[in-house]
């Protein structure tokens, strides 16, 4: 399929991989402007407390020290989805993480010692770390508008179908109790905000975000600058992941400080702040009730949630709206229901982080699926073909299927993992699968979707894609440019991609849900075309025939009828260009999936179109010790088209570096409020050693609304693994782990309570 | 600032005196892969370093009249590639090649592993199972310690960093009939501290089949590295066999007491995984001594 | 402050610093060398691995005065004359590079590994960039990219 095309489906390298590969690549923690200070933050000791007094006079009086501020110095601005998390905290603080206040000095020492010198004087309250307890009454009140800690916005239902009828029709009725922790992104390359006032008030920040016109907008409100007097700017960020979808109080704090010395201030996390600091996954305490008729069909699905909001609500809390998705579309459900309750705690908040809910909701629903199938007796990658979405499904949520691999995803990977021969065998292997369905094109959250783009080629040929998304690393810039490369019919290597300056490029919501390739796909396409057909119309012009026999290819024009007779398409743009009644090439597109937003039930087709995938997994269990080992990973990833399938791949082999340390090793530790493990050395993130033999299967369905077919798949590569991981658990030492992560000490237990119930049966 | 001076004696003699000139505010340097972290977060005071990392005196290892003497300032990474260690002091060997990192292993040093003090250091473990003895300079001359002997409790070492020098640490070579094994549980395969390391070293009788010696060395499971005593007396002397190896087993995970960490594992599941470790340990050091 | 000498990136180099600077402030804030970065601070991570007397460490620990008469390579020493070195190009080829911010850290633990055994296993690949996190790629393209580099 991908011979027809000239860049699509190649395995083009990363353009800006020669510039990391040699160091030259400015970072914003590498980023220095004249007369630039160093911002560093005061974070609360405890986990609750009123604030009696803080004395920065002692702090404000080291030499090299040029501001100090606190919440007094500010205006009194709440920021966050639910307006309830103030820059910096007066009289009470909630969570470690609080910032009581912020210093600029001329260096990171100094700015570091300024923060030893404040001295707060705290009231210790008592502090509720579990959502249950929050909720009970008699427990300690986070926020005075609400008493009873319910973050009432999030307080969710949503159904289909009826699932009491449904249980009652089922063979098989099972129900259990599943907990996933706190995890957090530990991107490389930690938070930093870089802001600085010009002489007329003009505001610029160099941002890690991943949103920049949102971020733009929340900015204003917090700042009080008028958003129109704000450029974002987005620096080279080391990954991101979701933890900079939101905006967050140290960014306010930096162009506060900014505003008040008059000088650039730079803020940059430190690891062990990035651990405590950063916005964590959401945890969840789920239970599910699931059922099933003998003959394989799966009837109804029960679910109920309880979510830890923490201190201030971010985007974690609003996890829900994704995890409903997966809960009533993932395989084909006719009855669901589905509540969530989210309690404020003294504990971390947490925020948007790589799949946004749904490797949570995946793995309830992926483990009871196949606890199901063993309750049936029957082999869990029948159940799962059985009951699998199809194209052309429209689910009880309004989720319109279009393409679907997902049938072809189970087969593919399960014939990977030799899963025929493997499955239910005795001994320490075992084999388990997982699947997963996630937004692939767009996802209407927001009044619009869109992405914008601008496409400008010079007269020497060098096209320009001027477009509003953002490349945190993941390399969309080097998808771009091949559209852009194919519809306009120029070599990539002409292509240069402009991204993520608010002064300059269209408006974009930002990246996230996985949609940049899908909709800043398509609108690059659709203004490559516009640029094709404006130099195309200058080629007719000036050699004289009908648009519709010329054409463009490598950056040649020929007649379609003579094809080895060819002009150098610069040469038209040149010839267009310089005349009197001349004009440039600059074209534009602007795409708005054709999507709606849910209504107020929760249904609605929110994306344009829907990926599919299935991981399937063999391990070893260790039944000494308890240790998990995973020797393969067959990831099957229905992706529409991979434009590049080297990023596909890398993509996916990173995806699942995520979703085996949320798995089997991941877990911040966080005791009374405070993280206990806070650097790499008890956090244990994968190293190489860690890796397993992973088979990365691209299954292309061609979706009709994606760019040349292409769908997202960057959040669905972490999504199945840790469920697949536990089915496979099961599969060779029959005990199932429900709260991840899945420890070696978790499997020890687990195997001799099984041991233990054996005896007893005897 | 961490440090205010950073010297570089030429000879142990002028370290020595350096350390002696500032009177207990200077400290001896190594690699500084844990020092200078501590320094970093202000978990320990100094104004002046004193850098032995190239001292000759500290260096090299070598094996006379049966006894193997390794410099204090020998690198892991020249612990683990010594043949002279795979052949006759294989745990060793093994434990240096686990400490966290090759840039860690280029870096840090053996003699700094063992006055970091931990009770589960990768070196120390199989040194203790070794019977290792340090040499230990200072303004009064050099003396000679037991290596069980060098620790207090976590992070706090017997030898005096501001005043004192080790400079070697010594053991018998394992010959015939000997043989010793190192074994590691830890969250991950790299970069990560142990949730227990064992080291065992066996010497059979001619026979190949009875236990003549053996020593069983086990961290973190008290405050220093620990030797499981009560556990060798049973071995001492008999078969290797599964009764016994039993018996012995659980008397160590017994006489052994880790303590719950909520970041390392609890006190129940390290108690067992010490009779797990062992075992493989015991295997396969008994079967490097029948080779 | 002292004087500091070295061969940095194959020329002698001499620069004044405070006793207690690390080498990885001294090449990044002192030298302008951006590209080691620092992920950490602790050698936990690997980001901030460079080269000293071909030795991979991890500078973030490293007393600047350390490196005195010594040799040190730092990422924007490993082309020369203009040519990318065959890591750099296999690491671009091979989709090792995502974000980019583990990259250096990786290409010097890689290149000393190549530079002390020019022929090594997969398994060896593995062992020489075990203490290299990274967080985006999985760090398979990786380990392919340094296998390429073998064959140059």
């Amino acid at each position: 399929m991908s011979e027809e095309f000239s860049f699509v489906g190649k395995r083009v390298p990363k353009l800006d991989a020669p510039a990391k590969a040699t160091g030259q690549v400015v970072y914003g923690h590498d980023m220095k402007l004249p007369r630039m200070l160093y911002g560093k933050i005061l974070r609360s000791e405890h986990a609750h407390a009123r604030i009696l007094s803080i004395d920065t006079s002692k702090a404000r009086a080291l030499p090299g020290v040029r501001a100090v501020i606190t919440a007094e110095d500010i205006p009194e601005v709440k920021i966050g989805w639910a307006r309830d998390n103030p820059v910096l905290k007066s009289g009470k603080v909630r969570s470690v993480r609080d910032e009581i206040a912020a210093v600029a000095a001329v260096d990171e020492d100094t700015a570091r010692e300024a923060l030893e010198l404040i001295e707060v004087e705290y009231e210790e309250l008592p502090g509720v770390f579990d959502p249950e307890e929050a909720m009970k009454p008699g427990a300690p009140v986070l926020h005075a508008d609400a008493p009873n800690n319910i973050q009432e916005k999030m307080r969710q239902a949503y159904y289909h179908g009826d699932v009491h009828k449904g249980f009652e029709e089922s063979d098989v009725v099972i129900e259990d109790r599943f907990r996933m922790p706190f995890v957090t992104h530990c991107c490389m390359g930690t938070c930093f905000c870089l802001a600085s006032f010009d002489p007329s008030g003009e505001l610029t920040v160099w941002s890690s975000t991943q949103m920049p016109f949102l971020y733009q907008r929340d900015l204003s409100g917090a700042v009080g600058v008028p958003a129109s007097k704000i450029r974002v700017i987005k620096a080279t960020i080391g990954g991101a992941f979701g933890s900079k979808l939101d905006m967050y109080p140290f960014e306010p704090i930096c162009v506060f400080l900014a505003k008040r010395t008059g000088c650039p201030v730079r803020i940059t996390f430190t690891r062990e702040e990035e651990f405590i600091s950063s916005p964590t996954r959401q945890p969840v305490v789920c239970d599910i009730k699931s059922g099933a008729k003998k003959d394989g069909t799966l009837v109804a699905r029960q679910v109920s949630m309880i979510l830890d909001n923490g201190a201030y609500s971010s985007w974690g809390s609003t996890t829900p709206l994704v995890m409903m998705q997966t809960i009533s579309s993932l395989y084909r459900v006719p009855n669901v229901k589905y509540d969530v309750v989210v309690a404020y705690t003294n504990n971390p908040y947490s925020g948007a982080m790589r799949g946004y809910g749904n490797p949570q909701a995946t793995f309830v629903v992926e483990c009871h699926m196949d606890m199901l199938a063993h309750g049936l007796g029957m082999d869990p990658m029948e159940f799962r073909l059985k009951n699998a979405n199809r194209s052309g499904d429209v689910t009880g949520q309004g989720v319109k299927i279009t393409s679907c691999g997902l049938t072809e995803c189970i087969e593919k990977s399960a014939e990977s993992v030799s899963w025929k021969a493997k499955r239910a065998k005795a001994g320490n292997r075992g084999v388990g699968m997982a699947s997963m369905i996630h937004v692939g094109g767009g996802a209407r959250i927001y009044p619009s979707d869109g992405c914008g783009s601008t496409v400008k080629v010079d007269d020497f040929g060098k096209v320009t894609l001027i477009t509003g998304s953002t490349d945190m690393g993941q390399g969309s810039e080097t998808i771009l440019a091949q559209i852009v490369a194919e519809e306009l019919g120029v070599p990539v290597h002409n292509v240069t991609v402009l991204n993520t300056d608010t002064y300059i490029t269209p408006w974009d919501v930002g990246a996230h849900a996985s949609r940049t390739t899908f909709v800043a796909g398509n609108s690059a396409r659709m203004a490559a075309a516009d640029a094709k057909l404006q130099i195309l119309q200058a080629a007719a012009e000036s050699v004289g025939g009908d648009l519709d026999d010329l054409d463009m290819k490598d950056g040649q024009i020929f007649r379609k009828a003579e094809p080895e007779e060819t002009i150098p398409f610069e040469k038209m743009v040149r010839g267009k260009h310089f005349r009197p009644d001349g004009d440039v090439i600059l074209a534009r597109g602007w795409y708005e999936p054709p999507t709606e937003r849910q209504d107020k039930e929760f249904r609605g087709n929110i994306s344009a179109a829907y990926g599919f995938a299935t991981q399937a997994v063999e391990v070893e269990v260790d039944t000494e010790t308890g240790e998990v080992e995973v020797l393969k990973i067959a990831a099957a990833h229905d992706v529409g088209r991979a434009i590049n399938p080297m990023a596909v791949e890398g993509q996916i082999q990173g995806g699942i570096s995520m979703g085996l340390g949320y798995g089997l090793y991941e877990e911040l530790v966080v005791e009374e409020g405070q993280v206990l493990n806070p650097n790499f050395a008890d956090y244990a993130l994968p190293t190489v050693l860690d890796m397993p033999e992973i088979d990365p299967i691209i299954v292309e369905t061609d979706d009709p609304a994606g760019p040349f077919g292409a769908k997202g798949m960057a959040e669905p590569a972490c999504i199945p693994t840790a469920p697949a991981i536990a089915n496979a658990v099961y599969d060779a030492v029959g005990v199932r782990i429900r709260d991840l992560p899945i420890t070696p000490e978790k499997v020890l237990r687990a195997l001799k309570e099984k041991a233990t119930r054996a005896e007893e049966e005897k | 600032m961490k440090w205010e001076k950073y010297l570089f004696p030429a000879s142990l003699d002028e370290a020595l005196s350096m350390l002696a000139d500032h009177e207990g505010e200077a400290r001896v340097i190594a690699g500084g892969t844990d020092l200078v972290p501590q320094l970093k977060n202000k978990e320990r005071r100094v104004k002046c370093l004193v850098d032995v990392s190239r001292l000759p005196e500290l260096k090299g290892i070598h094996r006379q009249d049966g006894v193997i003497r390794i410099g204090a300032a020998v690198i892991h990474e020249k612990l683990a590639a010594s043949p002279l260690l795979r052949e006759q002091a294989c745990a060793l060997a093994e434990g240096a090649a686990a400490v966290g990192s090759p840039q860690i292993r280029y870096m840090g040093t053996i003699g700094g592993n063992v006055v970091n003090a931990q009770p589960a250091a990768d070196t120390a473990i199989p040194l203790l199972a070794l019977g290792a003895e340090a040499e230990i300079a200072g303004s009064n001359g050099t003396r000679r310690e037991p290596l069980e002997n060098l620790y207090v409790r976590p992070g706090e070492s017997k030898v005096d960093a501001s005043a004192e020098i080790l400079v070697a640490l010594r053991f018998p070579a394992l010959g015939d009939h000997r043989g010793s094994a190192f074994a590691r549980l830890a969250k991950r395969g790299a970069l990560s501290l142990p949730i227990l390391n064992a080291a065992v070293v066996v010497e059979l009788e001619r026979d190949g089949k009875t236990l003549k010696d053996v020593r069983l060395a086990l961290g973190p499971v008290a405050l220093t590295p620990f030797r499981a005593r009560q556990a060798e007396e049973v071995l001492r002397g008999k078969p290797v066999q599964e009764e016994t190896l039993a018996s012995a087993l659980e008397i160590a995970s017994q006489e052994a007491q880790p303590r719950s960490n909520p970041l390392r594992g609890s006190a129940e599941y390290r108690r067992e995984m010490v009779s797990v470790l062992l075992r493989r340990a015991l295997e396969r050091a008994v079967a490097a001594a029948q080779t | 402050m002292e004087a500091l000498t070295m061969t940095l990136n194959g020329e002698e180099v001499t620069i004044h610093i405070q006793p207690d600077a690390l080498l990885v402030d001294v090449l990044r804030d002192e030298l302008g060398l951006m590209g080691t970065k620092e992920a950490c601070g602790q050698g936990e991570c690997g980001a901030c691995t460079v080269l000293l007397d071909g030795q991979p460490v991890t500078s973030c620990l490293v007393p600047a005065v350390k490196a005195q008469g010594r040799e040190v390579l730092t990422v924007e020493g490993l082309a020369c004359d203009g040519e990318l070195h065959p890591l750099q190009k296999a690491f671009i080829q091979h989709g090792a590079v995502q974000c980019g911010y583990c990259t250096p850290g990786m290409l010097m633990s890689a290149k000393a590994l190549l530079d002390r055994n020019p022929h090594p296993t997969e398994e060896e690949i593995k062992v020489a960039i075990s203490g290299n996190l990274c967080r985006c790629t999985g760090y398979v393209k990786i380990v392919e990219a340094i296998k390429a580099a073998i064959a140059d």
